[in-house]
């Protein structure tokens, strides 16, 4: 399956070109060419150790690509300095946050070092997330703690957040209220949203683009809109005589056979098209049902295929 | 400037708890020394008692400074990928300087400005003041660079810990076996090194100042790049050069006044000569480092001098000789000759130093034994009866004895002049004789030349100072036995520029044999004085003697 990223017109927040980074003979990341739309919130997708981290620690400049390149907001990723940090607010489940401050001495602590930090906003983060001041880090819970990085994130209203695996160990309720957190902002600001996940279900909601890592390599990228317009779910009622379906296309994913019903996955959903050619392929079909597909089970669908 | 203080008070306040603890220390030392001779406590136990102290307290300082510079280092560290400061706007660079100005405001400025106004306080004069600052900036600058390095290229407490005492192990080790193969092979002499105490210092110097100019370097370079691995190499390849750098320094830049050419008299009329009295001759095994050392003799002999001014002496400090013998064959000989004050001092100089007074307790000197020669065993069984033509070029270093001050023998008597005071703790009686208890201080300063980078501080018997027990009316005198005081074991190994050393000076009026030399009593002690005698370099000069007919074997 070869990456789709073609065909965008809008400036890329993020861009990398052949972006690899390899521990000795073990490549993390290879040849990774992606691009990320300004203003849309893209969802890096992957299992664990796909070398999503990785991909994220270089765009960051916190590691140092081994081959390629990236760009984020058009500076080189090795020249990003402090003054571009500025504009891009980074959440993850593996910084480590000064835990002895108070969640006040944090937000006074990092305001010094923005010049957009907007005080108004604070208060108003502060209080929808209902953050203790006074409280030390170290005696928040985790999602507390997420939420005190991801206000001091926020409030300087960055061009580009990047959001590291930031679901992880975060109870239903307060996943929640990050992600509808996030959502509203993004869509409110018109800012670049770039969110790691393994955690499709929470990723859906925010994402309206989308990459899957694989060991390394960049399985997919497109837009969700076009990922859900181009899967389907096909069910079809074949009549007692029907014989079997012959060579499949490449697009007819995960094909099963029951009895008298016909199940796959349609990846190249056109209507009208998909229907057409099953009747063709098997002429007793009775009855065929295109339904659409959510992002977890298109993932999973790719997962299966794929071995993901 | 603004962001550097913002950061500077977020590190004052994180740390405000050791840094409270560390100023008490650093004050608690300060007031621990500032009473210098005059500390408190009558008895030995007091005394001892402040002495553990004075040693406890900057024990204590070195260990809590070893832990909070990597917890102000390490607050932002640089080796890792999840430290928070990687992804805001927190420049390398300004980081750099705040943290190079809380070393500065806490760990430097503290203890620089306590140590100068303790001098001050002492006496020290604007000059031993000005001397004591690059003195105090080089050695603290050089600990804090070893400790903020090492800091810097770890990402916890527990690899800086570990790491760390690593180092210190390996570095002892690889010290040890270094210095043992050293000794073992005969190394050419452009590797060998040495060359005196003034290259010897300057090449401490030279590295001191080359360690901190790197550990800046490195330090800057990984607060803008993070490259650790980078920096680790080069902080092994400038580890090995300082040490090259130390041991092979080749300019001696550092003159000491103690150590000037000049002889600082007449030497015109100054006469060398080699005893002839075979009694003074004497010839002993020379001790060999290593098995595969050649054998040799050593014979040493006694120096006449004559024709120096009164209350001067001239002591032998190296011998350049060689032994001529009639079939030609021709053996050199290269010897340095090691003063100690407590064995050096001239009897002869020292009585005309007392006037009238005369020491019942000390031989007259006939001259000063030293090494003539060095030749291997199998030379001297065929030589040793062999008249031979003996010439030595001697370098001689010159000093005037002065007596300083008379400090009446009881307690609490003085003696203060600039920044060298003593004081009598205690006299202690005894049958035929007294014992004076007594603390002296002194600053000592390496840049003045008081004190080589090598020598342990408190060096007892380095001490050019001598007192005599003398009572005027009687015209009698008597020398001492000097034995360290009371809380010498606890000697403060971390206070080097300002020593205070407490003495037990023992003076007896009776023989080995019992016999008494005086009537030494309450009356006689009474109408006793310590009358101090210094021993002031005054300059060196060189000498040749010739001796025809020197037999070797003669004694």
């Amino acid at each position: 399956m070869a990456p789709v990223s073609e065909g965008v017109n809008l400036s890329n927040a993020i861009e990398t070109s052949g972006l690899g980074k390899s521990f000795g003979n073990n490549a993390a990341v290879k040849g990774l060419n992606l691009a990320v739309p300004e203003g849309t919130v893209f969802a890096f997708l992957g299992p664990n150790g796909a070398g999503k981290t990785t991909t994220i620690k270089m765009l960051m400049n916190i590691m140092r690509p081994t081959q390629g390149e990236a760009s984020i907001l058009g500076i080189k990723s090795t020249q990003l300095g402090a003054q571009h940090f500025t504009q891009i607010g980074y959440v993850s489940e593996n910084q480590e946050i000064p835990e002895w401050m108070t969640v006040g001495r944090l937000i006074n602590y990092c305001k010094a070092f923005y010049p957009t930090w907007d005080d108004a906003f604070c208060d108003r983060l502060l209080k929808q997330y209902q953050l203790p001041l006074d409280r030390a880090l170290k005696s928040l819970s985790r999602g507390m703690k997420m939420k005190a990085t991801l206000v001091s994130s926020l409030v300087y209203r960055p061009r580009l957040l990047v959001l590291d695996e930031p679901f992880s160990g975060l109870d239903v309720l307060v996943r929640d209220e990050f992600v509808r957190g996030v959502l509203e902002l993004s869509e409110q600001e018109k800012w670049t949203v770039f969110v790691s996940s393994h955690d499709i279900d929470e990723v859906e909601r925010l994402a309206d683009w989308v990459g899957i890592m694989k060991e390394g390599e960049l399985q997919l990228c497109e837009p969700v809109s076009s990922l859900q317009a181009r899967f389907r779910k096909i069910d079809a009622v074949l009549s007692t005589d029907s014989d079997g379906v012959g060579q499949i296309p490449e697009s007819w994913l995960l094909m099963e056979r029951a009895g008298h019903r016909l199940s796959f996955i349609e990846s190249q959903y056109l209507e009208g098209n998909t229907e057409r050619e099953l009747q063709r392929r098997v002429p007793g079909c009775e009855r065929i049902d295109a339904t659409p597909l959510s992002l977890r089970d298109i993932f999973l669908t790719l997962a299966r295929t794929y071995r993901l | 400037m603004n962001l550097i203080d913002h950061q500077f008070r977020k590190d004052c306040f994180r740390l405000w708890v050791p840094i409270t603890l560390w100023l008490l220390l650093v004050l608690l030392r300060a007031a621990l020394i500032t009473p210098g001779i005059a500390e408190p406590g009558e008895d030995a136990f007091l005394q001892m008692m402040f002495r553990i102290l004075t040693t406890l307290v900057p024990l204590l300082q070195t260990i809590l400074l070893l832990v909070m510079v990597p917890l102000l280092i390490q607050e932002e560290p640089l080796v890792g990928t999840t430290a928070f400061w990687f992804t805001r706007p927190i420049d390398g660079r300004m980081l750099f300087k705040s943290k190079m100005l809380f070393v500065a405001a806490v760990f430097i400025l503290p203890p620089l400005l306590t140590e100068i106004a303790i001098l001050g306080i002492h006496g020290a004069s604007p000059m031993q003041l000005a001397l004591a600052v690059p003195e105090i900036l080089l050695e603290d600058g050089k600990f804090l660079a070893y400790v903020v390095i090492l800091s810097a290229l770890t990402q916890t407490f527990a690899r800086y810990a570990l790491l760390g005492a690593s180092f210190f192990i390996g570095f002892y080790l690889v010290l040890i076996v270094a210095a043992s193969i050293l000794w073992y092979f005969d190394l050419p002499a452009f590797l060998k090194g040495g060359g005196g105490a003034n290259l010897a210092d300057s090449g401490y110097v030279a590295s001191t100042i080359f360690i901190i100019a790197i550990a800046v370097m490195i330090l800057v370079d990984q607060y803008r790049t993070r490259d650790t691995r980078r920096a680790w190499i080069r902080v092994g390849m400038a580890f090995l050069a300082s040490l090259a750098i130390s041991h092979y320094w080749p300019w001696a830049f550092l003159h000491h006044p103690h150590n000037r050419r000049e002889a600082g008299i007449d030497t015109s009329a100054v006469g060398i000569a080699v005893s002839t009295d075979p009694r003074s001759r004497r010839i002993s095994d020379s001790f060999r480092y290593r098995s595969k050392d050649e054998a040799k003799k050593s014979i040493s002999g006694q120096l006449e001098i004559s024709g120096l001014p009164p209350g001067y002496v001239a002591e032998p400090s190296k011998i350049t000789a060689s032994l001529k013998f009639p079939d030609g064959k021709f053996v050199t000989h290269e010897g340095y000759e090691y003063s100690r004050f407590d064995s050096n001092w001239n009897r002869n100089v020292i009585q005309h130093t007392l006037g009238t007074s005369n020491i019942l307790n000390a031989d007259r000197q006939r001259g000063t034994q030293v090494t003539l020669l060095s030749v291997n065993d199998e030379l001297f069984g065929q030589y040793s009866t062999t008249p031979a033509v003996y010439s030595a070029d001697v370098e001689f270093v010159v000093k005037r004895y002065e007596a300083t001050a008379n400090l009446p023998i009881k307690s609490k008597a003085r003696y203060d002049r600039g920044s060298q005071h003593a004081v009598i703790t205690q006299v202690l009686k005894q049958t035929g004789g007294a014992t004076a208890l007594l603390r002296e201080s002194e600053v000592s300063l390496f840049f003045a030349g008081d004190r080589h980078h090598d020598e342990m501080s408190g060096n007892l018997f380095g001490r050019p100072v001598i007192y005599i027990l003398r009572n005027k009316e009687q015209a009698e005198a008597l020398w001492p036995v000097e034995e360290p005081g009371p809380g010498f074991e606890f000697l403060d190994l971390f206070q080097k520029r300002l020593r205070t050393i407490p003495l037990a000076l023992r003076y007896s009026a009776l023989t080995s044999r019992g016999q008494k030399l005086t009537e030494l009593n309450d009356h006689w002690l009474a109408n006793a004085e310590l009358v101090r005698i210094e021993a002031k370099e005054v300059g060196r000069f060189n000498k040749t003697v010739k001796v025809d007919g020197f037999i070797m074997g003669a004694q």
